[in-house]
């Protein structure tokens, strides 16, 4: 396969590792979009540089890490929560993590479906429209109180619901040798 | 684990907090310094961040597939019927992974694949200061650039900035200035342009087509100063040899040291390093020579065109001029670099011969593009040549998302017409004129313009010039677009349906100030083709 299709293959596997390092540090959705998007272009503009020795994770991060660097200098008003020295660790522990992450990622759908009723809505509010928990708790007739410990319980209860189905996964790895 | 309520700065409950966009700054202060120096906490973190995103993208996919299987009209007012309950299927996830924000991975990838490196999708972020320009890039042909006004090669349809050293070894270039005088270059070549009416050339064979109104047209060498009288000329310079004018057609006044020649069709001159001018018959096989004279309907056009470009409240204007097949970026002739990506669309011929339009092929035609910031008045205006109207609302602008503030300019296929705008409690302030006659919106090339004055509190939308209806809104709050699109909408949010414009779109401009209707009126004098009435 040429050069152009080994990067899509590359990137079609990474991506949802540099998003989430970006929305690490990029918080609102939108921006982190935006950072995705100037990141994608930067690595096509590369790619010739790149080793093919390296883990393709790291050099994309890397490359994303310059992109959030830039956004932040973009928004000089904008006080920030965290502070740039933390972007390099946090970009580490991306990288270390990057098969977990996929994996996580591979069982996420189906402990979603298994989410509904109000906490559902919840989610959608949050996920689907950006709505703050505020918002989230006039749209649902509730107190803000009780939407963020909504929120907070069914990401719990997300975090689980992986947990058990990755451990299935290995086990049931391990009975099949 | 024990939820946050009771206590905020709980570790777990930050990382919720922080995520949701929530967390105070004090306990922002402790959280980074727990991340710094816990490296379990930091994995937790990264965990719940990565799940969070990942929520987000599979809820957007599967917004997305429901958007695929909705069959009923959603009445764009009030009562949105809520969305099917999202199944999450693999198709959802492999959206998610390599579908994610198609205006992302796609077009860069896409580029590149395509085998030609185009100018960069748009810098979605800020106001971008105004970047005078002197013309376009028409065409480029077999280009090496060595000094380029953008990092990366321009391509047809991009501006070329006021000042800036322009240079490349070999190829042909076309360029129109916004003088409407169309010029071809052939390299090896070096040259600025000063303005829409003169530039410097240090080397290169160029010739040049100047039409009425740009008489005066100046090109400038180290040896020699031309001014042409009207029409066509070519100048050489920089190859090693003597610098060259030839006259094809009319006069030029050449200005070499200290004399000055009137020279006409069929002469020319030449000027050695030392000065020494001699007289030469004009050479018109050597010079590539621009394509003859344009309509009178085109020249008319830059007219029109000049009008809006110098506006102060242009906020974006995409004309399409020099946009080719396979193009996937739009150039913003207001100067502000609002750039849009362009995705399965074709280009095909527009209202005024010589200048293409966009015709959106399908559900997945984008133009697409992102304003930042407020406006407190608008007008829109567009050159539209509507088909037929399949759907029962047809987009001539969407924002994405249908929030506060945000409007949606739409044709609707009863002769309805919309310049909504979402106000404070999410009603639609809803504009729309019962009894417009269909026909009238499709089957020619139609001016339309919304226009939300702040002053007085309305909305009012034209079409041809022709006030169609003039209602007072409630929205009192700044208008807001983020991303938006023109002919269709790309909506994952409200249950969404197909609203592609079957048709073409010419051209469009937003202007942050409310246009008269007079100046609306005027305007469709100045840009209406010869058909229009």
């Amino acid at each position: 396969m040429d050069r152009n299709e080994q990067l899509a293959v590359y990137w079609t596997r990474a991506q949802p590792t540099v998003a989430a390092f970006i929305t690490s540090m990029v918080v609102d959705f939108n921006d982190a979009e935006d950072v995705l998007q100037q990141t994608a272009v930067a690595l096509v503009r590369k790619f010739e540089d790149y080793d093919p020795q390296r883990p393709f994770v790291a050099w994309a991060i890397g490359m994303a890490r310059n992109e959030v660097l830039k956004h932040r200098r973009s928004r000089a008003m904008q006080r920030e929560l965290l502070s740039d020295d933390l972007l390099g660790q946090l970009a580490a522990t991306h990288e270390e993590m990057a098969d977990e992450l996929d994996a996580m990622r591979r069982v996420l759908g189906k402990c979603l479906e298994a989410v509904d009723g109000q906490p559902r809505q919840a989610l959608d509010l949050r996920y689907e429209e950006d709505l703050k928990p505020a918002a989230i708790a006039d749209r649902l007739g509730l107190a803000a109180g009780t939407v963020r410990v909504m929120l907070h319980r069914v990401r719990a209860a997300l975090r689980e619901c992986i947990e058990r189905r990755l451990t299935h996964e290995s086990d049931s790895d391990q009975t099949q040798r | 684990m024990n939820p946050s309520e009771s206590n905020p700065s709980d570790p777990q409950a930050m990382i919720d907090r922080y995520l949701d966009g929530e967390i105070s700054v004090e306990d922002a202060a402790c959280f980074e310094r727990l991340l710094a120096d816990d490296p379990e906490y930091r994995r937790q973190f990264v965990r719940q961040s990565f799940m969070h995103r990942q929520v987000r993208d599979l809820t957007a996919a599967a917004a997305l597939d429901a958007i695929d299987h909705a069959t009923a009209p959603v009445d764009p007012v009030g009562s949105i019927t809520p969305a099917p309950t999202p199944t999450l299927s693999e198709r959802g996830q492999w959206r998610t992974a390599a579908g994610f924000a198609i205006a992302g991975v796609a077009v860069a990838i896409w580029i590149v694949i395509a085998g030609q490196f185009k100018t960069a999708p748009p810098d979605p972020g800020q106001r971008q200061p105004l970047k005078p320009m002197a013309g376009l890039l028409m065409a480029a042909h077999g280009v090496q650039w060595t000094s380029m006004p953008t990092d990366l090669p321009p391509s047809g349809g991009t501006g070329l900035p006021i000042g800036e050293p322009l240079a490349f070894s070999s190829g042909v270039i076309e360029i129109e200035f916004y003088s409407g005088v169309r010029a071809t270059i052939e390299g090896p070549a070096s040259f600025r342009l000063d303005s829409p009416m003169k530039m410097v050339m240090g080397a290169g064979r160029l010739s040049a087509a100047v039409p009425e109104g740009a008489q005066g047209f100046t090109v400038v060498t180290d040896r020699m100063n031309v001014v042409d009288l009207g029409t066509e000329f070519g100048v050489l310079t920089g190859w090693g040899g003597d610098d060259e004018v030839h006259v094809f057609k009319g006069a030029v006044k050449m200005t070499a040291g200290t004399t000055t020649h009137e020279l006409n069709t069929g002469g020319g001159s030449t000027v050695t390093r030392d000065g020494i001018v001699r007289s030469i018959a004009a050479d018109s096989i050597a010079f590539l020579r621009p394509e003859p004279f344009d309509p009178p309907e085109y020249l008319r056009w830059i007219e029109y065109r000049n009008r809006l470009r110098v506006d102060p409240a242009l906020v974006l204007y995409y004309t399409f001029q020099g946009q080719e097949p396979g193009d996937t970026v739009a150039d913003d002739q207001s100067g502000r670099g609002h750039y849009a990506t362009m995705t399965e669309v074709a280009i095909e011929d527009g209202r005024i011969p010589g200048k293409p339009a966009v015709r959106f092929t399908g559900e997945e035609s984008r133009v697409r593009f992102r304003i930042p910031g407020e406006f407190e008045s608008l007008t829109a205006i567009m050159w539209v040549n509507i088909d037929k109207l399949p759907h029962r609302f047809n987009s001539l602008l969407h924002t994405d998302g249908w929030e506060q503030s945000e409007p949606h300019w739409i044709v609707g296929d009863q002769g309805d017409l919309y310049f909504n705008i979402r106000d404070v409690l999410f009603q639609t302030t809803e504009t729309k004129v019962p009894d417009v006659d269909p026909a009238s919106t499709i089957g020619a090339w139609r001016m339309m313009v919304g226009v939300f004055d702040r002053d007085t509190g309305r909305v009012a939308f034209y079409i041809d010039g022709q006030q169609v209806f003039d209602v007072p809104t409630e929205s009192d709050l700044p208008l807001v677009f983020d991303w938006t699109e023109i002919g269709n909408w790309r909506s994952v949010k409200h249950g969404g349906q197909r609203r592609w414009l079957n048709g073409r779109i010419d051209e469009f401009a937003l202007l942050e100030r409310a246009m008269s209707d007079e100046e609306i009126k005027a305007l469709y004098q100045m840009g209406k083709t010869e058909t229009q009435p």
